[in-house]
């Protein structure tokens, strides 16, 4: 026999199909928040968002753009190229992305020569152009020579630079570690030690 | 009558010597890798400024940091949610709770604001790290911003789910392993997209990694805000009709 009254019953469907609901109401906004997605850059001089130049040079860009990354599984540096790739393909779809691992692929690696650091061929229609190191500026340059688009100029770098030296002295440095390392530990034990007497003392 | 449980959980933590040992030891940890973060910098710097695109100093100092931070909280929030509820049934007072003219979703959200003021505590604590350099550097505060940001609201999705694994399990510890559990496994989803050549998109969206990296770059996607927004509700709804049923049960 249920010890469960048939009104608790009720209320307790009533509130799974509630909760029920709810969760796929929450489903659905997620899938329209992957649709319609706002960006806001905060950095100081807007680093995450392609420059007005590159803009411009991949609107012109008609044709599928096809990058391909020679860098071996679990580098970080395949997430820092899926997330540039990311802000081209924003502002235009053509753009396709795909990662080998070179350690798979031996007979590419020689053929391609390539180093531990890796490589990424960048090709628009029949052209390919070969890229040590990956960035906007270098990326966007790139896509200028292969779609001969001459006058571009791309006012990139500046755009991200060191935000200055730190220079700490002696004394500045042994203040730090002494508020981090010691002061501020051992005010949160001795605090912690006290409340303990207290309570075993009570 | 949210705000008055939430300042007596709030109190509660620092009754015990529990939220000030933690206190202590993330300090400790976090401080000594925040200085040799530092370290790095200042024997990087000169290499650095010639390379055009490098890495900044909010890069090497800021983003680790708080990257850091969130690994650390992952394992040390479970701690502070496993009592929650568990204790209250455990000390048979759960019954009393239930029984006074307060709502589920009061008791719940009045538990899980307690925690997360403890948290915003220990985020306050991280973001003075950084801030106490202002006076000798300037750097990024909009990607600072980001990063506190993203750690908020992170530490809101592992209350989230410890508060739920506080409320269907019976034995603290449980709770705990449990939390811990459930939060490496969406941590650890984004793994996939550096492992495989063709990451499962899918499965990515899930990943908590994957959201606060991408709000730490200082982008503010509203695809990653609602990510956390709607993961903290799916959990605090589910523990709350969690707690209806147990109710019901009495």
């Amino acid at each position: 026999m249920s010890l469960i009254s048939p009104i608790n019953q009720q209320v307790g469907l009533k509130n799974k199909l509630i909760s029920l609901v709810l969760i796929s109401g929450l489903c659905v906004i997620a899938w329209l928040g992957n649709i319609y997605v706002f960006q806001l850059d905060i950095t100081r001089k807007s680093s995450n968002t392609l420059s007005l130049s590159s803009q411009n040079l991949v609107n012109k860009l008609t044709h599928p753009i096809f990058i391909t990354a020679y860098i071996e599984k679990g580098q970080s540096l395949r997430v820092q190229i899926r997330q540039l790739i990311d802000r081209y393909r924003q502002i235009n779809k053509n753009f396709n992305l795909t990662f080998i691992d070179p350690q798979l692929h031996p007979e590419l690696s020689k053929e391609l020569k390539l180093g531990p650091e890796g490589i990424i061929l960048v090709s628009y229609e029949d052209r390919i152009e070969k890229l040590n190191y990956i960035d906007e500026k270098s990326l966007s340059e790139s896509l200028g020579r292969l779609a001969n688009i001459e006058n571009i100029t791309l006012e990139l770098s500046s755009k991200k630079h060191s935000d200055g030296s730190l220079e700490l002295s002696e004394t500045a440095i042994a203040t730090l570690n002494l508020i981090y390392l010691i002061v501020l530990p051992l005010t949160f034990v001795s605090s912690g030690i006290i409340i303990w007497r207290k309570r075993k003392s009570s | 009558m949210i705000i008055r449980i939430a300042s007596h959980e709030f109190k509660a933590y620092f009754k015990s010597p529990m939220a000030w040992t933690i206190l202590a030891v993330l300090q400790l940890i976090l401080g000594y890798l925040f200085l040799t973060q530092i370290e790095t910098f200042t024997l990087m710097q000169d290499k650095l400024a010639n390379i055009e695109g490098a890495p900044d100093l909010t890069d090497i100092i800021v983003i680790p940091l708080f990257s850091n931070a969130g690994i650390i909280l992952l394992l040390v929030t479970p701690l502070l949610t496993m009592r929650l509820i568990c204790e209250e049934r455990r000390n048979k007072t759960l019954s009393l709770l239930l029984s006074a003219p307060i709502s589920d979703t009061q008791i719940i959200l009045g538990k899980y604001l307690g925690t997360l003021s403890l948290l915003g505590i220990i985020i306050l604590l991280i973001s003075l790290m950084p801030l106490s350099l202002m006076t000798v550097v300037e750097f990024d505060k909009g990607k600072l911003l980001a990063n506190v940001l993203g750690l908020s609201l992170l530490c809101s999705a592992f209350t989230a789910v410890g508060i739920f694994m506080s409320t269907v399990v019976g034995h603290p510890t449980v709770a705990a392993i449990g939390t811990m559990g459930i939060l490496l496994i969406l941590w650890l989803l984004n793994i996939n997209s550096t492992l495989s050549d063709n990451p499962n998109e899918f499965l990515s969206y899930f990943s908590l990694l994957k959201h606060f990296q991408s709000i730490q770059t200082g982008l503010l996607d509203s695809s990653d805000i609602i990510y956390f927004v709607l993961f903290i509700c799916s959990f605090l709804i589910l523990t709350v009709n969690s707690l209806s049923q147990q109710r019901f049960q009495k």
